[in-house]
């Protein structure tokens, strides 16, 4: 529960600094904009005012002569809070009236162009406009200036109002994106939702795999737990009928020996006792190889699902497996040989798993033994071709017959004494090595396996 | 032969050390991983055969401290786990064989006599096997009392056959033993080396078997 929650949060928090940054970056923009708005406006009235009051600017006999007409007063009155200041003077700074301690440009040359500037006077911020005239009279010539300012009251509030107004909308847009996101998001992870209700809820025993219509992106998870579901079935059920067939053959042959025990006990003369006692301890030793064999073969089954195979030359591995199986077979009349037909020098790399092979061999062995006769005549040959390598174990004991070839390979089938597992074996080891198995008569009529496994790699080093 | 056992479960200690004692060894039973690595540093065995799981202390622990106390004593394992750890099995260090339970006795003793016969045809002056008697002083070996007539070479070959018994040793292993660095035997001389000492041995337990493509080894023919 706590995995898919912080998914959703992390995508919400990732979504949620991305607006942020986007908000911050518009409202510097508005926030310009505003400033420029509220000067553009209120400039104009201050340069309608100074156009105004430069028009009644006369040259009388006694110098210029300017006389500020209401309506440049009323326009700059627009601005009912702000407090106003203004100076009329003439190019060499004679004020001809208003305030004469207004600040000016450092350099300002007299010009009909109106140039406006913001300063602090008076303890506020003053925006100011300059604007000249040349007034030219008969013997008069000479530029008179107004210099009009206004405080920024009225300018801030009509910025402020804009870039609140403005914010405002962002907001709002902002909140509506964040939760089209949060619903997007949910959608998004419905599927993943839903997976994991289905196997919350679901009976151990219950391994039917996830239904769901899975969007693309999911199909591949959904894919995979189920192909985890029907493994684990699988291996769950050879586990059960392992132990099926385990209790099945332990607990006849253990009956068996039981029962000779018993009636060993019961016999009443020596040479009966120790006939019994003979046969317990061939069953004794018939229920050993059997244990030995099941637990061969699940081994070699659970290893097949858990131990990876490792990139061995081939033929090292024979040979080590081979001398270590002989060791204990020595007792019999035995010829045992390697052929090794590979070139020198090159090796061959199988991916292998040692000890599977060391089942397989010994089984083969095991058997070949077990069904043959003195002398027996049992030869390893390692061989390859073009993609995949050999190995070939013959013997020279009755074989098995040709329609007979694939049921042998099935657990618990014999033809004679055996407990059925031995060639079983040798299969799992085949399949877990995803190598072929091949059974076919040998020249000297006995059985001939054969493995094919599939090289690993380039050869050569 | 003095042979400490060491295995938890009471019935199977008894059975066998009952086996061995038919053998004519003498047995000391212990069943507690620690009581018996102690033993082991007091008393010096013949053999020592060891459970795995045990109580006290594993049985490699008890292995890694006898080696690494210098104790070459033969050690031989009795697990019951078919995958054998490679750390265990080995010639230097690890111990010197392996038998899975449950164990069949008669392989049991086969194998104790196997490693008993190892450990005093490299240490001792004498190995015997049913008529068969090897003076490695001397350098003589007998069958029946009949001297066997050995060249150097097969004495040698002889010894390496009887301190590697039940060991497939390649003709590669013979001849870096035998020969030496510049004599750059053939193996074919390795060969016809083993063919003449296996035909001096005739009538003697000690049987040299032919692995083809293999080497050879090297085991004694129970009477």
């Amino acid at each position: 529960m706590a995995a898919h929650h912080s998914l959703r949060q992390r995508l919400l928090v990732s979504m949620a600094a991305g607006f942020a940054i986007i908000l911050v970056s518009i409202a510097i923009g508005i926030w310009s904009y505003a400033r420029d708005a509220a000067n553009h406006s209120y400039d104009r009235l201050l340069s309608g005012a100074a156009f105004a009051i430069l028009e009644r600017a006369l040259v009388t006999p006694t110098g210029p002569s300017v006389e500020i007409p209401y309506s440049a007063l009323e326009m700059i009155g627009l601005a009912e809070s702000d407090r106003v200041f203004y100076r009329i003077f003439t190019a060499d700074g004679e004020t001809l009236t208003g305030s004469e301690n207004l600040p000016l440009p450092e350099n300002y040359q007299p010009n009909n162009q109106p140039e406006f500037f913001d300063t602090e006077h008076s303890g506020e911020p003053v925006r100011f406009l300059l604007q000249g005239r040349f007034l030219a009279g008969a013997s008069y010539g000479d530029w008179i200036v107004v210099q009009i300012g206004q405080t920024r009251i009225a300018r801030s509030a009509f910025a402020q109002e804009m870039m609140i107004n403005a914010m405002a909308l962002l907001l709002l847009v902002t909140v509506v994106g964040l939760g089209f996101v949060w619903f997007g998001i949910n959608r998004a992870l419905a599927p993943l939702i839903g997976i994991e209700r289905q196997l919350r809820h679901r009976e151990p025993t219950d391994f039917s795999p996830i239904l769901i219509t899975p969007p693309r992106e999911v199909a591949s998870l959904t894919r995979s737990i189920n192909g985890f579901i029907l493994r684990h079935k699988k291996s769950l059920d050879n586990a059960q009928v392992f132990i099926a067939d385990v209790a099945h053959q332990t607990r006849t042959s253990l009956g068996a020996l039981h029962g000779l025990l018993e009636s060993a006990s019961r016999q009443s003369n020596t040479k009966d006792t120790r006939t019994r006692l003979k046969q317990a301890e061939e069953q004794a030793e018939r229920t050993i190889r059997l244990t030995n064999q099941l637990l061969s073969h699940a081994m070699i089954i659970h290893r097949a699902d858990n131990t990876p195979r490792e990139r061995k030359e081939f033929i090292d591995v024979i040979r080590t497996v081979f001398g270590d199986i002989v060791r204990d077979y020595l007792k019999y009349d035995a010829d045992f040989s390697i052929e090794n037909e590979l070139e020198p020098d090159v090796p061959t790399f199988v991916l292998i798993d040692e000890v599977g092979i060391r089942e397989a061999l010994r089984n083969l062995i095991d058997n070949a033994i077990k069904y043959g006769r003195e002398p027996y005549k049992i030869g390893i040959i390692v061989r390859k071709s073009a993609e995949t390598c050999h190995l070939i174990v013959e013997d020279n004991g009755p074989g098995i017959d040709a329609e007979n070839h694939a049921t042998v390979l099935e657990r618990f089938s014999s033809f004679g004494t055996g407990s059925g597992l031995g060639l079983a074996i040798v299969k799992a080891v085949a399949d877990s090595h995803d190598a072929r198995l091949c059974l076919t008569k040998s020249e000297q009529g006995g059985l001939r396996v054969e493995l094919v496994f599939q090289i690993a790699g380039r050869t050569g080093v | 032969m003095r042979i400490l056992l060491i295995e938890d479960n009471e019935t199977l200690a008894e059975t066998i050390s009952d086996r061995l004692h038919t053998d004519g060894h003498a047995i000391d039973c212990e069943s507690d991983g620690e009581l018996a690595n102690d033993l082991l540093r007091h008393k010096q065995f013949d053999l020592v055969l060891m459970d795995i799981n045990l109580p006290g202390r594993s049985g490699f622990e008890i292995l890694r401290s006898m080696r690494a106390r210098g104790d070459t004593t033969p050690v031989l394992i009795l697990t019951a786990r078919s995958e054998i750890d490679d750390r265990l099995i080995g010639l230097d260090g690890g111990a010197d064989d392996y038998i899975v339970k449950p164990v069949d006795l008669r392989e049991l003793a086969a194998r104790c006599r196997v490693l008993i016969r190892r450990r005093t045809g490299a240490a001792s002056n004498e190995f015997r096997a049913g008529n068969f008697v090897f003076d490695r002083a001397a350098k003589t070996a007998k069958i029946d009392g009949r001297d066997v007539e050995l060249r150097n070479r097969e004495v040698q070959l002889l010894e390496i056959f009887i301190g590697n018994l039940q060991r497939v040793l390649t003709k590669e292993d013979l001849a870096d033993k035998v020969y030496s660095f510049d004599e750059a035997p053939s193996m074919n001389a390795v060969e016809q080396m083993v063919t003449r000492l296996r035909k001096k041995l005739t009538g003697g337990p000690i049987i040299l078997k032919t692995i083809r493509g293999l080497g050879y080894i090297a085991h004694i023919a129970e009477e």
